[in-house]
């Protein structure tokens, strides 16, 4: 009697069943060195084994001392990091769609061929280039500031067009011609049209471009050591590493603190723009 | 409003493949043109050429008087209605409509005044907050007409704008588009594929097929007078009826026989094949006959001629009226593809059932026939050759009455042979045969008459004065006339209207580097001298006339300093007002912003409640009838059928009552994005509305204060305009180009040079021409191609010189009118009149000029 109403049921309440506690298991898995960390930073007595620090035990010492020990410039670093990855975010950003509008719009002679190339440049890891890049930068006399890293982060920002371009591929060629025809231009199918449709789009182009910079630590240790950049010029990434090769116990929970203080601009920056993520923008522009 | 012609227009791909070919149509102001085909026969590419949206590979496409071809789509003043609409989401509809006028930089006023007299036209006032996804697809097509309309275009151009729409909305918005049209009296060109639209709105319908123009016509003309098989088959519903068919001539008519049924031959009056050639009309040529369903009745009187029995396979009711579908013979099978299935127009099934044979009547007085072989029309309105009977025999041909035959027309003998003469190469008036017209028409805008000589009859161009019994005298050019024996061989063709020679292009370096001809330079100098002499007389003019307004502008400004502290005072408190004004009313539309939000949000929150009650009463409800039924009934099997019910309604009560509250929460959703839009809307036009007021205040005092500098600034740009038309013209005067015909170069006219640069860009010196001169088009010149006079052509009327020269290679031939006397064997130093001739590209045969 497999196919009673009752029977049936009963097998998808199991098959669900499954597949949440096959989810739980693995969001557990996921956030237990988020709430780890979160609980290590709240230890009044590091390096401890246990999870919860327990009656008693926890302090905000920790988060007090990262903003006032002046041996690890935190704040320093901290704002060094907001000030690189908010404009490397926002020149990427640009950069980023102007590439893919072109590339998805404009027919030049070896498009194709520009768009492979590229695809195939951006496989490669940037920082194969390291060195290259210190030396131009040194060649431009912009190797003894952490900013440079803006530079270089920006440079290669057109290299991730495809996403862009593949969101535009889907906005109907016929406004284009509907702005041409009303007197436009190119650009003005870009900025008027292109734009205000594509909110997902540059949301998600901005959240990447501000991540990236945020967290990269190859570049920065780089920059920091090959132009003996002094601690106040650093960026998180690379003064948190500092604290894990000093092991001591202030360290310690400094780095847990800090680790915690830099994931809160992302957290914050996705909450605030997870509203403009949505679909269905381009509803009713075009018969679908 | 202005008319558009498109001459000579070819769209090419770079991979060789002709989308439009040679597309030529003059269009009237205030005409409604269809372009009408199947898919894939250019029209829309032609359409997307007239708008700019696509280059023109070839050709002049004029717009008004001006040549547009390399204008951007936004300087053509055209508007487009596309298929898919193309409304920009994003935006409201009034400020869809409103895009083109603000990008055009029309005051915020005039803008209104137009969005709401196009929204007025089209019954969008309503929808004018809403965004295009909250309407359907007939009103976003009326958005999109209306965005088209309100700029006043010189053309309004209509893609398959109803495809998208249902049966019923599409004829709906078909009259409302032949009222707009009525109404604006624009230019419209509207491309469709359903012959249905083109039939009823079109002033004048352009059939296409496979990149080429069918036909060019009225849509009763099309439907009255198709010229070829396609358009026959094309046009109508049903389809018209085709059957392979012989004709054969006899004493006093014309027999149409069957040739894929055995049915009796139907019969024709001469009249009616006059125009036709006479070898279609001898019984061994395939013809094709076609007539429409409603030329063949069975209703009618079924007696005598023209009569057939038909075998009814189905019929196809329409309410008024019904189809029946028949054959002319026995078809087994049903399906099955048959040459001789015919479909009749009948006010009813009359009676019949399937498979019951009838006699039906062609009227042939409406039939149309189409040679098998090229589909074209046998019976053409003007017809464009004439074929009559001929002898030759002792250098006397028998034609009208016997007369020495033209020395070049090499026929020694022929009994009962056919010359073909083309309308065009008859000259009323001048020669000396003598005819008598017996009947006139004018046919598609030419007045042609049947005239006869020696029992002859033929078609002749005439003017509109001719009548009826009037007697003409006729010269024939006989170099453009077919001469064919008794068995249809040609034994002598016409002369090639034009002889090709191939030609390169060039610029002047190449030129004179070849030929070390410093006229050539000298050329060059002399039109660079030409423009600078043209340009010091016009800076001359425009130096005196600056100096004067300048002079006035400065006498104003000193007499009238009360006036301007006056104006300023006045101006400086309008602008103060206009301010309070601002912030008062933005301080109002946040307030109503704020209000609109609250009011929302309360209505959402009622209508949360509101369902949340309804589905907590609904299960209330359920659970107490059930349990009342499972206490009371005691069968088991109504039990169980309660307990199912009962378990299914427990499942699904959770997803209804989402569903249903999703449904209610995005209607209010809908209505409040609608409701912050008007307010929204209502505030961005007010302020706008009062900072260009007060932008054009302060422009008003700063030109009353300082009217000199506005006059130098605005003299500045017109020198600067100057300078650039200088510029422009001296650049021209210095690109001389020129065919190079082996070794000989020579100049071509800026006009030619434009339009083969126009066609062909910079691939224009790699590619090979052919020059397609007239006979006339030939100047004797000490520079020129060498040509060898070979023989003397005589054709009576026409005289010419035929000569022989090697060009490139290629051994060209040529015939020039004779203007002197010429020896045989005497070796001509040629160029050519290139106003006179035609010009293609050579490798993909396009015409450029």
């Amino acid at each position: 009697m497999a196919n009673r109403p009752g029977s049936r049921r009963a097998i998808e309440k199991t098959q669900r069943g499954i597949i949440y506690a096959i989810l739980i298991v693995v969001s557990v898995i996921w956030l237990f060195p988020f709430v780890y960390l979160i609980f290590q930073s709240l230890f009044k007595v590091p390096v401890s084994k246990n999870f919860f620090p327990g009656a008693g035990n926890w302090t905000f010492d920790n988060y007090i001392n990262l903003f006032t020990n002046d041996a690890y410039p935190f704040l320093k670093w901290w704002l060094n990091t907001f000030i690189i990855a908010v404009f490397t975010s926002l020149l990427q950003t640009v950069f980023v769609l102007m590439t893919a509008y072109a590339l998805s719009r404009l027919k030049f002679n070896g498009r194709q061929g520009l768009m492979k190339l590229m695809l195939i440049l951006g496989m490669f890891p940037g920082f194969l280039g390291m060195l290259v890049i210190f030396y131009i930068l040194e060649l431009l006399g912009l190797n003894t500031s952490i900013f440079s890293l803006i530079l270089v982060y920006v440079a290669s920002s057109a290299m991730s067009y495809y996403i862009a371009k593949g969101f535009f591929d889907t906005v109907s060629k016929s406004l284009d011609e509907a702005v041409l025809i009303d007197g436009g231009t190119k650009n003005t199918v870009f900025w008027k049209v292109i734009l205000p449709l594509s909110k997902p789009i540059i949301i998600y182009t901005i959240l990447v471009s501000f991540t990236g910079p945020w967290g990269d630590f190859m570049f920065g240790r780089y920059i920091v050591t090959a132009g003996s950049i002094p601690a106040s010029g650093w960026t998180v990434a690379v003064g948190l590493q500092l604290l894990t090769t000093k092991a001591g116990n202030l360290e310690y929970g400094l780095f847990c603190a800090g680790a915690v203080m830099v994931s809160i601009p992302i957290t914050a920056l996705f909450f605030w723009l997870q509203r403009y993520y949505v679909e269905g923008i381009a509803g009713g522009a075009v018969k679908g | 409003m202005a008319s558009l012609k498109l001459e000579h227009i070819y769209k090419v791909y770079p991979n060789g493949h002709k989308a439009v070919s040679d597309f030529n149509i003059d269009i009237k102001d205030g005409e409604f043109i269809v372009f009408v085909g199947p898919s894939g026969c250019g029209k829309s590419t032609t359409l997307r050429m007239i708008a700019g949206l696509e280059d023109i590979s070839s050709g002049e496409l004029y717009i008004g008087d001006s040549l547009v071809n390399d204008m951007p789509p936004k300087e053509r003043d055209i508007a487009m209605v596309f298929q898919n609409y193309a409304l920009y989401p994003h935006m409201t509809v009034y400020e869809n409509m409103a895009f083109g006028l603000t990008l055009r930089k029309v005051p915020r006023t005039e803008i209104h005044k137009k969005v709401m007299w196009a929204a007025n036209v089209l019954g969008l006032t309503e929808y004018l907050d809403r965004k295009p996804k909250a309407m359907s697809g007939g009103q976003r097509q009326r958005v999109s007409l209306g965005r088209a309309i309100l700029r006043n275009p010189k053309v309004m151009l209509l893609d398959e704008p109803l495809s998208n729409l249902d049966a019923k909305l599409r004829s709906q918005m078909r009259s409302e588009i032949s009222k707009l049209h009525q109404q604006l009296k624009t230019t419209f060109i509207y491309v469709t594929h359903d012959q249905v639209e083109a039939m009823t709105l079109g002033t004048r319908v352009v059939v296409m097929k496979l990149g080429r123009v069918q036909q060019i016509d009225s849509p009763q003309a099309l439907y009255d007078h198709p010229v070829n098989k396609f358009v026959a088959g094309f046009i109508g519903t049903p389809q018209m009826n085709f059957f392979n068919v012989t004709l054969k001539e006899e004493k006093d008519k014309v027999l149409v026989s069957w040739k894929d049924c055995e049915q009796k031959p139907l019969v024709l009056s001469p009249d009616q094949v006059l125009k036709c050639e006479k070898r279609f009309l001898k019984g061994d040529k395939d013809i094709i006959l076609g007539f429409r369903c409603e030329q063949i009745s069975a209703e009618e009187d079924v007696s005598g001629d023209n009569v057939v029995d038909v075998v009814i396979s189905h019929f196809e009711e329409l309410g008024n009226e019904t189809l029946i579908y028949g054959d002319l013979k026995e078809v087994e099978g049903l399906g099955n593809e048959s040459k001789t299935s015919v479909i009749i127009k009948a006010s009813s099934k009359l009676g019949h059932v399937p498979g019951d044979v009838i006699k039906a009547k062609i009227k042939v007085e409406n039939i149309h026939l189409f040679d098998a072989e090229t589909e074209m029309t046998i019976i053409p309105l003007v017809p464009d050759h004439n074929v009559l009977s001929i002898n030759v025999e002792n250098e006397k041909m028998d034609l009208f009455g016997l007369e020495p035959k033209p020395e070049a027309i090499n026929v020694d003998y022929v009994k009962d042979g056919t010359i073909s003469i083309p309308l065009n190469a008859i000259k009323v008036g001048e020669g000396k045969i003598k005819v008598k017209v017996l009947s006139t028409e004018v046919q598609r805008g030419q007045n042609i008459a049947l005239v006869t000589a020696n029992d002859k009859k033929m078609y002749i161009f005439v003017d509109e004065q001719v009548k009826k019994g009037d007697e003409l005298n006729l010269s024939i050019d006989y170099s453009q006339a077919t001469f064919k024996d008794d068995k249809e061989n040609v034994i002598a063709s016409p002369l090639p209207f034009r002889d090709d020679v191939e030609a390169t292009f060039v610029n002047l370096h190449t030129a004179y580097d070849a030929t070390q001809n410093n006229e050539l330079m000298k050329l060059q100098d002399e039109r660079v001298a030409a423009v600078e002499e043209k340009y010091k007389k016009v800076r001359e003019d425009f130096e005196k006339e600056k100096a004067d307004e300048i002079a006035k502008a400065k006498e104003k400004q000193s007499g009238n300093k009360g006036e301007v502290a006056d104006l300023s005072a006045k101006l400086n408190k309008e602008n103060a007002e206009l301010k309070i004004e601002l912030s008062k009313e933005t301080k109002e539309y946040h307030e109503n912003k704020a209000m609109l939000k609250k009011k929302h949000a309360e209505l959402r929150k009622v209508e949360i409640a509101k369902v949340n009650q309804q589905y907590k009463e609904m299960k209330e409800k359920e659970y107490a009838d059930y349990k009342q039924c499972m206490e009371k009934n005691k069968d088991p099997e109504s039990r169980r059928a309660r307990r199912v019910s009962f378990s299914i309604f427990k499942e699904n009560l959770p997803l209804m009552k989402s569903s249903d509250m999703e449904r209610k929460v995005n209607s209010l959703e809908f209505d409040k994005e609608t409701d912050l839009n008007a307010v929204n809307a209502k505030h961005s036009q007010t302020k706008s509305f009062i900072k260009d007021k007060i932008k054009q205040n302060n422009l008003l005092l700063a030109k009353t204060a300082n009217p000199v500098s506005f006059v130098e600034k605005e003299y500045a740009q017109k020198a600067k305009d100057i300078e650039k038309k200088y510029n422009d013209d001296i650049l021209h005067a210095k690109l001389l180009f020129f065919f190079k015909y082996n070794e000989t170069y020579q100049i071509i006219p800026d006009f030619i040079t434009e339009k083969i640069i126009q066609g062909l860009g910079n691939k224009v010196f790699t590619k090979v021409f052919r020059v397609a001169m007239s006979h006339a088009g030939y100047v004797e010149s000490p520079d020129g191609v060498d040509f060898k006079v070979t023989s003397f052509v005589n054709y009576g009327d026409v005289k010419l010189y035929k000569a022989v020269g090697e060009v490139f290679g290629q051994k060209t031939v040529i015939y020039i009118d004779k203007t002197r006397e010429m020896k045989i064997g005497e070796t001509l130093k040629l160029k050519f009149k290139l106003e006179e001739s035609e010009i293609y590209e050579k490798e993909l045969n396009i015409r450029l000029y």
